[in-house]
C-alpha cells in the first residue's frame, strides 16, 4: 500500500524522468534483440526490421506503461489545468467577469452560511457537547426555568445526569480601581458549572464546588478570555486582583478558555461569579436563594447523560421526578379554589446552546439563505451564458483538436476543468468576501444592544460549504458549454474558421438562459419589495415622536423587591429625585420615568370592573408625570398626571388611551369615570393617542396608565426617558453623573436613542429588507449583464445579416426596434414565466415568512406590478446599447466583414 | 519459428514473469527470452505487453527495479522480486494449478 503510494507519487512528479529511462530501457532491448539475430546469422539490416517489427510502436508502450503507473488521470487533469491558466491568461476581460460574478454569489452564500453556522449549527466549544441536555421547566403557557431550592432538589435527584449544573445571566455593575466600568455581562454559575463543561482555566482556576457553599460567601470571579483581553490586555498578573461588583470587591481568581463564551449563543458572559453570590451582585432583586417572597424561575439548568443513556429514556425518568414546587393559579373570580398549573420536566440537546438569536433569526437567515441560492443561480446563468458564447467563438479551435484526433471527453473535461478552475478561483475570493461581510453583518444584527459575539471563523463546516458550491458552480456554468462541444461537427467546425462562426445553437441557449434569469430576478425583486414594503408599513405606526428622546434604564438598589416594607416609597423619592435633577441639565426639554421603554413588552395587567358589571383585565403602565410629552404621545381629553397624583395619600387614577375609548367605551368619553379595580375605585382623568408599546406589529391594545405609587407590582425597576431640544452634546454623560449622584452603585446600563430602541425592534425586519434589496439589485445587475452580453454577441455575430438589411434600404430605427424587440420578447417570456413562479413561491413560503412581512400579503399584487416595472425598465436599458450600436453599423463596413 | 502460438490468457504473463524472476534478477529483453525459451517458443511475448505489465507488477511492489551494469558492461534495467512478489506467486501458483486441474478434470470427464 505505502510502496504503491510511493511508486506514483514518483510516477507523478519525476513523470519526465521515467519516461527517459523507459526510452532507455526499450533501446536497450532493441539493440539486444538486434544484436542476438545477428548472432544467430542474420544480415543486419533485416534484424533491424525484425526486431522492430517484434517491438511494435515505441509510442504506443510508453503510452501504455504511463497508463499501467495509473497516473494518466492525474496527468492529463495537469495538462488541462494548465492549458486552462493558458487560456483565461490570454482573455482577461472574459475570466475577470467570470470571476467577479461567481465571487459575488458565492460570496453572498458563504457569508450567510456563515451566520447561520454560528446562530445554527456550531456546536458549543466544550467537551462532548452532544451529551449535554438543557432540563426545561413545561407549563402551558410556555417554558420555564428552576427556582433555587428547586434545582437543589433536580440536583439530588436526578441521577440520570453524570453530572448537572444551573446558571442565571445577569448584567453585572463593574467598577476597577474606583472608575465605573460600562455594565459587563455575568453568568452566575453552580459549583460543577466548568467542571461539567470540561473546561481548564487558561491563567488562574475555575470556579469549583468549594465556590458554591454559602450564600455571599464567596467573592471570587472568573474572567472569560475576552473580557480580560478587552478591559486588561491578557494581563497574566489578574489573578488576585479585585475587582468591584455591584460595589462589592471580588477576587479574580482565573480566566475561561479563548473560545468558550458561555452557553447563549450570541450573548457573551464577560464575568463568572458563583451562584451564592446572587443576593451581592444583583441588589435590586431580593434573596433568591432562600424562601422568597416572589416566585422566580431564574435558574437555567444544564446537564450530561451518561453516555449509555439515551435522551429518551432519560426523560421518562425526569417525568418521574417530583421537584417543582407547586405553582398556584391565581383565582380568576372569588369564590374558586386556586389550582395547581400543569408543569412538567423537559430535556433539550444543548450541544448547540442557548439562543434567543436562534428563534430570532432563523427565519431570516432561511429567508436570506433562499435569496442567495437565486443569487447565485442567475451568477450561475450568466457564466454559463457566457461560457457558451466563448465556446462557440472557439467551434474552430474544438474542431481542429477534434479532427487531430483528441477525443470528445478530452474536450469536454477539459471545459469543465476550465470552469472549474474558474469557480475555485470565484469562490477563494467569495470566501474572502464574506469573512468580511459576515462581521458587517453581525454588527447589523447587533444594533442598538449589548454586542453580540458570534464566531465567525470560517470552520470545516464553512469551508466544505463553499467548496462544495464552487463545485458545483462550475460543473453547472461548464456542463452545458461542455454538452454542445461534444456536438461539435468537425467539418463545418473548420469553415467556421473562415467564416464568422454562427452557432444558432448556443445562440437558443443564451435565450433560455436570459429568460431564467428574468424569471429569477424577478423573484427576487417582489422578495425585496415585500420587505421593504412591510417595514415602511410598520414604521410611520408607532404613535411615538422619536426625535430627541434618550432612553436609560434605571435599577436602584432593592428595585427589584418592592413587596419589602418602604421600598415603594424609598423608590418614588429616587426616581423624583433623579427627573427633577435631568430635567435641571441645559437642553433637556422634559425628563420623566416609566416602567417600560416605548416599544419593550409589557405584561403586567390589571383587572377592572367595567360599566356594565363585567371585570377585565386591562394592561397598564406605571409611569412619571410628563410621559405622554417626553414620548410624543398626543393628549386626547382630560389632563396629564401631576403632583397631586404622586402623594401616598392621593386619588387613584389613571389614564387612558384611545384603543380603551373605542373598544371598553364604544366611543364614549371616559374622562371622569370610576372604575372599581384590585386595589380600590381609579378614576379616569384623561385620553391620549395610541402608541405602540409591546409590539410594533400587533395593533395597539386598551391601556391605563397609572402613576408608580398607586401600582401595585414586584417590579420597581423603571426607565428613565428625557427629551432634549436638539441634539446637544454632552448630555448623555450629565445625565450619567446624574445617576452616579444619587447612587454611586447603581447600575448604569447604555443610553440609547428611542429610535435605536425601535430600530433594535425592526432590526430583523430591517436586516432582511436590506439585504434582501442589496442581493435584488446584485440579481437584476447580474441579469442586465447577462441581456447585454447576449445582444451584443448575437450582433456581432450577424453584422453581416444587419449590413444586407440595412444595404436593402432598412431604417437605422429599425434595426433598432428588430434587436429591442427580440430583447423585450425575452423579458415579457421572462416575465411570463417568472409572475406565477413568484406567486406560487409566495405561497409555499407565506407560513415561514409571515413573522418578516406585516400587514401584507405574500402575494400582493402592488409589489409583483413594481417588480415587473423595474426589471423591464432595467432590461430596456440594457438592451437599448447594443441595439443603438447595431443601428450606427456601416452597411458596407459590415457586409465586408462577412 | 514455432508453428504453433497460443495468446496467453489474460493475466498469466504476470505469473510467468513472477516466476522467471524467481530464481535471478533479470532485465528486460531477458525474461522475454527467457520465457521464449522454456516454452519452446510457443510463449512468444509481444514487447508491447511486457513492459507495461513490468510497471504495473513494480507499482503493486512485487517486483522492483535496479539500474547496474549487465554482462556486456552496459547499464540495464534489472527486475528483481520482492518478499511480497514472492509471496503472490506463490499464491499465484497454487491457484493456478488448482484451476488447470480442475478445468483438465472437467475436459476429461466427459
Amino acid at each position: 500500500m505505502l510502496s504503491d503510494f510511493r511508486y506514483r507519487l514518483r510516477a507523478i512528479f519525476r513523470s519526465d524522468a521515467m519516461d527517459r529511462e523507459l526510452a532507455r530501457e526499450l533501446q536497450l532491448h532493441y539493440e539486444r534483440e538486434v544484436a542476438s539475430l545477428v548472432d544467430a546469422g542474420v544480415p543486419r539490416p533485416d534484424a533491424e526490421r525484425q526486431a522492430r517489427g517484434v517491438m511494435g510502436g515505441i509510442e504506443q508502450i510508453k503510452e501504455e506503461c504511463r497508463d499501467a503507473r495509473g497516473i494518466s488521470t492525474f496527468e492529463s487533469t495537469r495538462r488541462d489545468l494548465h492549458y486552462a491558466v493558458r487560456q483565461l491568461r490570454k482573455h482577461p476581460g472574459f475570466a475577470a467577469v467570470v470571476v467577479i460574478s461567481l465571487a459575488l454569489g458565492i460570496g453572498a452564500n458563504t457569508a450567510i452560511f456563515t451566520l447561520i453556522d454560528a446562530v445554527l449549527l456550531r456546536s458549543l466549544p466544550v467537551a462532548q457537547p452532544e451529551q449535554l441536555y438543557f432540563v426545561t421547566r413545561h407549563q402551558p403557557t410556555g417554558t420555564a426555568g428552576f427556582g433555587y431550592s428547586e434545582f437543589r432538589q433536580l440536583e439530588a435527584k436526578a441521577t440520570v445526569f453524570s453530572n448537572l449544573a444551573a446558571y442565571a445571566a445577569t448584567r453585572l455593575n463593574v467598577s476597577v480601581q474606583g472608575s465605573v466600568e460600562p455594565t459587563a455581562e455575568g453568568h452566575l454559575v453552580s459549583g460543577r458549572f466548568f467542571s461539567l463543561l470540561g473546561l481548564q482555566a487558561v491563567v488562574g482556576r475555575m470556579l469549583g464546588p468549594q465556590d458554591d457553599e454559602r450564600p455571599n460567601g464567596h467573592p471570587v470571579a472568573v474572567l472569560s478570555y475576552n473580557y480580560w483581553k478587552r478591559r486588561f490586555g491578557l494581563d497574566q498578573s489578574v489573578v488576585g486582583r479585585t475587582i468591584s461588583i455591584s460595589g462589592t470587591p471580588f477576587t479574580i481568581v482565573g480566566v475561561a478558555p479563548q473560545e468558550f463564551f458561555g452557553l447563549e449563543v450570541g450573548r457573551a458572559a464577560d464575568i463568572f461569579v458563583p451562584l451564592m453570590m446572587q443576593p451581592t451582585v444583583m441588589p435590586a432583586a431580593e434573596n433568591w436563594l432562600g424562601e422568597s417572597t416572589q416566585r422566580s424561575f431564574w435558574l437555567t439548568a444544564v446537564g450530561r447523560l451518561d453516555h449509555d443513556r439515551t435522551s429518551r429514556e432519560a426523560a421518562a425518568l425526569l417525568a418521574r421526578l417530583d421537584v417543582l414546587e407547586p405553582l398556584m393559579r391565581k383565582p380568576t373570580s372569588p369564590g374558586d379554589q386556586p389550582q395547581r398549573v400543569p408543569e412538567w420536566l423537559e430535556l433539550e440537546s444543548a450541544a448547540t446552546g442557548l439562543s434567543s438569536l436562534r428563534d430570532q433569526f432563523s427565519t431570516p437567515l432561511f429567508v436570506l439563505m433562499l435569496i442567495v441560492g437565486v443569487v447565485l443561480l442567475i451568477a450561475c446563468a450568466n457564466v454559463a451564458s457566457l461560457v457558451l458564447a466563448r465556446s462557440a467563438a472557439r467551434t474552430p479551435e474544438f474542431s481542429i483538436r477534434l479532427a487531430l484526433g483528441g477525443g470528445t471527453w478530452r474536450l469536454v473535461r477539459q471545459l469543465l476543468v476550465e470552469n472549474v478552475l474558474l469557480a475555485a478561483i470565484g469562490g477563494g475570493i467569495g470566501l474572502a468576501l464574506a469573512r468580511w461581510t459576515s462581521g458587517f453583518l453581525v454588527t447589523f444584527i447587533s444594533a442598538g444592544r449589548a454586542p453580540i459575539m458570534l464566531d465567525l471563523e470560517p470552520d470545516s463546516r464553512i469551508l466544505l460549504f463553499t467548496a462544495g458550491a464552487s463545485l458545483l458552480t462550475g460543473l453547472c456554468c461548464g456542463l452545458a458549454p461542455a454538452l454542445q462541444a461534444r456536438r461539435v461537427d468537425v467539418i463545418t467546425g473548420l469553415r467556421q474558421q473562415l467564416r464568422g462562426a454562427s452557432s444558432p445553437e448556443w445562440l437558443r441557449t443564451g435565450k433560455i438562459l436570459v429568460v431564467a434569469q428574468v424569471a429569477l430576478c424577478l423573484m427576487l425583486l417582489f422578495g425585496a419589495g415585500l420587505f421593504i414594503r412591510s417595514l415602511r408599513h410598520i414604521e410611520p405606526q408607532d404613535g411615538l415622536d422619536r426625535r430627541n428622546v434618550l432612553i436609560v434604564r434605571v435599577e436602584p438598589r432593592g428595585s427589584d423587591q418592592r413587596g419589602v416594607s418602604g421600598t415603594s416609597a424609598r423608590l418614588d423619592a429616587i426616581y423624583r429625585d433623579l427627573i427633577r435633577r435631568v430635567e435641571a441639565i441645559p437642553g433637556v426639554r422634559s425628563a420623566t420615568m416609566a416602567h417600560y421603554a416605548p416599544t419593550s413588552s409589557v405584561d403586567y395587567s390589571e383587572p377592572l370592573q367595567l360599566t356594565d358589571g363585567e371585570t377585565r383585565r386591562i394592561p397598564r403602565l406605571m409611569v412619571y408625570p410628563r410621559y405622554f410629552e417626553t414620548a410624543g404621545i398626543e393628549l386626547r381629553a382630560g389632563r396629564d398626571f401631576d403632583e397631586r397624583d404622586l402623594g401616598a395619600g392621593a386619588e387613584r387614577v389613571g389614564v387612558a388611551n384611545e384603543a380603551f375609548v373605542r373598544q371598553i367605551m364604544h366611543g364614549a368619553n371616559p374622562v371622569g369615570m370610576r372604575f372599581p379595580g384590585s386595589g380600590g375605585t381609579r378614576t379616569i382623568i384623561g385620553v391620549v393617542s395610541n402608541s405602540k408599546y409591546a409590539s410594533l406589529k400587533s395593533e395597539t391594545p386598551p391601556l391605563i396608565y397609572q402613576p408608580f405609587l398607586q401600582t401595585t407590582t414586584g417590579r420597581g425597576q423603571m426607565t428613565l426617558l428625557v427629551r432634549t431640544s436638539g441634539a446637544v452634546p454632552g448630555v448623555t454623560s450629565r445625565i450619567r453623573e446624574e445617576v452616579q449622584r444619587i447612587d454611586p452603585a447603581m447600575p448604569l446600563f447604555a443610553i440609547h436613542s428611542l429610535d435605536e430602541q425601535i430600530d433594535a425592534v425592526l432590526n430583523r425586519e430591517r436586516l432582511v429588507a436590506t439585504l434582501s434589496t442589496l442581493f435584488g439589485l446584485l440579481a437584476l445587475v447580474l441579469a442586465a449583464v447577462g441581456l447585454y452580453g447576449l445582444l451584443s454577441f448575437s450582433i456581432v455575430r450577424r453584422t453581416g445579416e444587419m449590413g444586407i438589411r440595412m444595404a436593402l434600404g432598412a431604417a437605422r430605427g429599425s434595426v433598432m426596434r428588430l434587436i429591442m424587440r427580440e430583447a423585450l420578447i425575452l423579458v415579457m417570456v421572462g416575465l411570463a414565466i417568472g409572475a406565477p413562479l413568484t406567486l406560487i413561491a409566495g405561497r409555499l413560503v407565506s407560513s415561514r415568512v409571515s413573522s418578516l412581512v406585516f400587514g401584507m400579503s405574500t402575494t400582493d399584487p402592488i409589489t409583483i406590478g413594481g417588480a415587473v416595472a423595474v426589471l423591464t425598465f432595467v432590461a430596456a436599458v440594457a438592451a437599448y446599447l447594443p441595439a443603438a450600436r447595431a443601428a450606427r453599423l456601416d452597411p458596407m463596413k459590415s457586409l465586408r466583414a462577412e | 519459428m514455432s508453428t504453433e502460438r497460443i495468446d496467453l490468457p489474460q493475466g498469466t504473463l504476470d505469473l510467468l514473469i513472477l516466476k522467471s524472476l524467481s530464481l535471478e534478477s533479470q532485465h528486460g529483453w531477458a525474461i522475454s527470452q527467457r520465457l521464449q525459451q522454456i516454452s519452446k517458443g510457443i510463449v512468444q511475448v509481444q514487447q508491447g505487453s511486457l513492459y507495461p505489465s513490468l510497471h504495473r507488477l513494480e507499482r503493486r511492489g512485487w517486483i522492483k527495479a535496479e539500474w547496474r551494469p549487465s554482462d556486456n558492461n552496459r547499464n540495464a534495467k534489472y527486475y528483481e522480486l520482492t518478499r511480497a512478489g514472492r509471496k503472490q506467486l506463490e499464491a499465484d501458483t497454487a491457484s493456478w494449478r488448482t484451476l488447470s486441474r480442475t478445468i483438465g478434470a472437467i475436459l476429461d470427464s466427459a
